[in-house]
C-alpha cells in the first residue's frame, strides 16, 4: 500500500478517508490488470472468434470447423468439408444439436431437409469434394456436446456457451 | 436470459467499472468521452433487451433498473462504508496553495486540470491563488481560493 502519500491538516469541513482512498486506488490497479487481462483473453478467442476458440476434427477425411467457445444469441459458423459419396453429402444433427443451436440458414441451401430418429437430416448434391457452411445461434447456455454425423461419420462438438 | 437478472448485471457491472476506471474517467466531456458514452449506452442497450422490442420488455428493464438503484441508494444511506466505497469519497488535491503530487498522481489529475477549474470558477491565474483544490465524489474540482474580497464566484 502507498504510505508516501501526502498527510496534510485542513480546514475543510469534509470527511477525507485517505487510508479508504488508497485501498480503492490499489484495488483499481487490480482491476485494470484484470480489465487487461479480459481485452487479451478476449482478443485471443476465450470468448469466441480467434485462435482459443477455434476447433477442427478431422476423421477419415471429413472435416468439420467449430468455435469451442462461443456467446449465446452470436451467429457463428460450423463449416463441414466432405467428399461427396454418389453425388450427396449427407449431413445429421443430433437432437442435442437442434437443442443447442438455432440453424440460422445453411449454405448452399440443401436439396433434401428430413427428420430421421429425431435428428434433421440434410442432403446437399455435390460432386467432388465441397465445404457446406452451416451459420448457427447457441441457444443454450453453459458447455454442450452436440452430435454431427456426416456421410455416416461421427462428430462430437463439445463447446461452452457464454451468456 | 431472463430481463431482470440481465438489468441487475448490467447495472453491478457498469457499477464495477466505473469505479475502477476511476473519478475522472467520465466526469469531463471531451471529444472521446462523449463518443464513449454513445458506444456504452449502444452496447449497454443490446445487452439488456436482446432482441426483445416488447413494452413489457421495456417496461421489466427500466423497473430493474430503477430499483436496482433504489436498492443501492438505500444500501448507501444505512451502510455508510458501502456508501464510501460505491460512490467514492472528496479527496483534497492542492493544500494552501501547493499541489499535492502523488495524490493527483493517483487520480489522474494534472496541474492543468486544477488551473482550469481556478479559471472556470474563480478566474484565479495561478496554483498559489488556491488555498484548497478538491477531487469530489464525481470527479469534479472544486476550486476555495485564499481570502480575496475582489474574487468572486462565476
Amino acid at each position: 500500500m502507498p504510505k508516501d502519500i501526502e498527510r496534510i491538516r485542513h480546514s475543510l469541513e469534509i470527511e477525507e478517508h485517505l487510508n479508504l482512498h488508497i485501498t480503492g486506488w490499489v484495488v483499481q490497479r487490480i482491476g485494470w490488470g484484470a480489465m487487461l487481462v479480459f481485452i487479451v483473453l478476449g482478443s485471443l478467442g476465450l470468448f469466441g472468434d480467434g485462435f482459443l476458440s477455434r476447433q477442427q476434427i478431422i476423421r477419415e477425411g471429413v472435416v468439420v470447423h467449430y468455435e469451442r467457445f462461443f456467446r449465446i444469441q452470436a451467429e457463428t459458423e460450423i463449416r463441414v468439408h466432405a467428399t461427396a459419396e454418389a453425388n450427396l453429402i449427407e449431413v445429421k444433427l443430433s437432437p442435442a444439436f437442434t437443442e443447442n443451436y438455432r440453424i440460422v440458414r445453411t449454405i448452399p441451401e440443401p436439396n433434401d431437409r428430413r427428420l430421421e430418429n429425431g435428428s434433421l437430416a440434410f442432403g446437399f448434391p455435390a460432386t467432388g469434394s465441397a465445404d457446406i457452411v452451416f451459420v448457427v445461434e447457441p441457444a443454450t447456455v453453459g458447455s454442450n456436446v452436440s452430435g454431427v454425423i456426416v456421410n455416416d461419420v461421427r462428430f462430437e462438438l463439445s463447446a461452452f456457451i457464454y451468456p | 436470459m431472463n430481463p431482470v437478472v440481465r438489468g441487475v448485471i448490467m447495472y453491478v457491472f457498469l457499477l464495477l467499472l466505473l469505479r475502477i476506471m476511476g473519478k475522472r474517467s467520465l466526469s469531463e466531456a471531451t471529444t472521446f468521452d462523449f463518443i464513449l458514452l454513445l458506444i456504452l449506452s449502444e452496447v449497454t442497450e443490446q445487452a439488456l433487451i436482446g432482441r426483445d422490442y416488447s413494452l413489457t420488455g421495456a417496461f421489466i428493464s427500466i423497473t430493474t433498473l430503477m430499483g436496482t438503484d433504489l436498492v443501492f441508494s438505500l444500501l448507501k444511506e444505512n451502510f455508510v462504508t458501502f456508501a464510501h466505497v460505491t460512490e467514492g469519497l472528496p479527496l483534497i488535491i492542492v493544500d494552501e496553495g501547493k499541489p499535492l503530487e502523488k495524490r493527483m498522481k493517483k487520480s489522474k489529475v494534472s496541474d492543468d486540470d486544477i488551473l482550469e477549474a481556478a479559471r472556470a470558477s474563480f478566474g484565479l491565474e495561478r496554483m498559489s491563488q488556491i488555498k484548497y483544490a478538491i477531487l469530489e465524489q464525481g470527479g469534479d474540482i472544486t476550486i476555495i481560493p485564499f481570502n480575496n474580497p475582489n474574487l468572486k464566484k462565476k
